[in-house]
């Protein structure tokens, strides 16, 4: 399928981190993502804590998604990102596959393409298995379709997010006080 | 919080008027005021066929809207925080996007008739965002006959709405960009726009923290 430039595509983020104050590198990268040209945010979920996946041994992940809606390709969208990834001090050449990273940007899903390249696979391939990813697109797009696997809900469904934990809002409490 | 504030969150459809309106009636441990589009018989109707079914429409909501703007003044205004997701105003504005002109004049008289006393918010949220966001949003919140809404009446009632809060000076505005922030589901924008609703107290005020960060 050919993209068409002059159409605003949805897009679905998976952003991460677990260095540097994770909670604070998320949150630095969901105004990067909000300030991305040619796109607008739609939805940008809570925070979520979770365990890392993979044999390093490494401190907790935080996670969330966003839903952008972009006017650039695919390929330009990942671009951006690894731009936003560089400017915010990812050095992609230290670092171990599976291992500690101060953020990471993917492309889980736009609009309904799927694309099947070395370098960029579109819907992500880990999205049906990441409980960190599929329960925060639950939160904010439950219907959002992932090109040949069904609803982000329906997705969803079988996943164990005990080991989630939703980062509570900390600000909330001291000013109804 | 111990003043009791009446706030009214406003925007086109699918913006986040409700689930922000609920959000902040928790926080705020306030009553809320929610308008009832899914009660009124004709909107379904109005979107299949708007020209056919437009004044029925614009009629039930301002009957519905009356009643439910009295039933605020009766109770004691200044005992609870209210939150609202509608302006009284709101109801002329649409009528004024729907109705013929000989509709909007019968509208017109109906309105006078009803001596109508508009209540003043402390505060007026106006969130504002592209078409196609609203479109987004609208194709996945699941209401079936919003999904009819055409690009076209959106961006009708977004200029509708922006000429309306150019002139607004009724009650104290913060204007948010809702294009750079999630407020609904994501906790640090919406922490921001608390503090900063809590906060104003008077004048016209633009929220659009994203921006202003990556500055």
């Amino acid at each position: 399928m050919v993209s068409l430039p002059e159409l605003w595509i949805p897009a679905g983020i998976g952003i991460g981190s677990n260095q540097d104050d994770p909670v604070e590198q998320v949150s630095v990268a969901l105004r990067a993502l909000a300030g991305l040209p040619d796109t607008h945010l739609i939805y940008a979920s809570s925070l979520y804590r979770n365990p890392p996946m993979g044999p390093v041994a490494q401190s907790d992940y935080v996670n969330a998604v966003a839903i952008l809606l972009t006017r650039k390709s695919a390929r330009e969208l990942l671009l951006g990102l690894q731009a936003l990834e560089l400017a915010q001090g990812r050095r992609r050449d230290t670092e171990l596959h599976w291992g500690p990273r101060r953020i990471d940007l993917d492309i889980l899903t736009y609009g309904r393409q799927v694309i099947d390249d070395p370098d960029l696979i579109i819907p992500h391939p880990g999205i049906s298995l990441r409980n960190f990813v599929l329960l925060p697109l639950l939160e904010i797009c439950p219907d959002l379709p992932i090109p040949g696997q069904g609803t982000v809900s329906r997705l969803a469904a079988g996943l164990d997010g005990t080991k989630l934990e939703k980062i509570p809002t900390s600000m909330q409490d001291s000013i109804q006080d | 919080m111990t003043e009791s504030r009446y706030i009214v969150i406003e925007g086109s459809i699918g913006v986040g008027k409700t689930s922000l309106a609920r959000r902040l009636a928790e926080s705020l441990d306030s009553e809320l005021l929610l308008e009832q589009a899914e009660a009124n018989p004709f909107l379904e109707r109005f979107y299949r066929n708007p020209r056919e079914a437009a004044l029925p429409t614009q009629l039930f909501f301002l009957f519905q809207r009356v009643r439910q703007v009295e039933a605020l003044r009766q109770v004691d205004i200044f005992s609870d925080t209210h939150i609202a997701d509608f302006l009284m105003e709101k109801d002329r504005l649409f009528a004024q996007i729907n109705l013929d002109h000989q509709e909007l004049d019968l509208y017109d008289q109906v309105f006078r008739s009803m001596d109508i006393t508009l209540p003043e918010p402390d505060l007026v949220v106006y969130l504002q965002a592209p078409v196609d966001t609203l479109l987004f949003r609208i194709a996945h919140r699941g209401i079936d006959y919003e999904k009819r809404i055409s690009r076209h009446y959106l961006e009708r009632l977004n200029e509708a709405y922006a000429r309306f809060f150019h002139d607004y000076d009724s009650a104290p505005l913060l204007i948010v960009n809702a294009t750079t922030i999630d407020p609904i589901h994501n906790d640090e924008h919406y922490n921001v726009l608390l503090e900063e609703i809590c906060r104003i107290q008077s004048g016209r005020h633009f929220f659009n923290p994203i921006v202003s960060a990556m500055a």
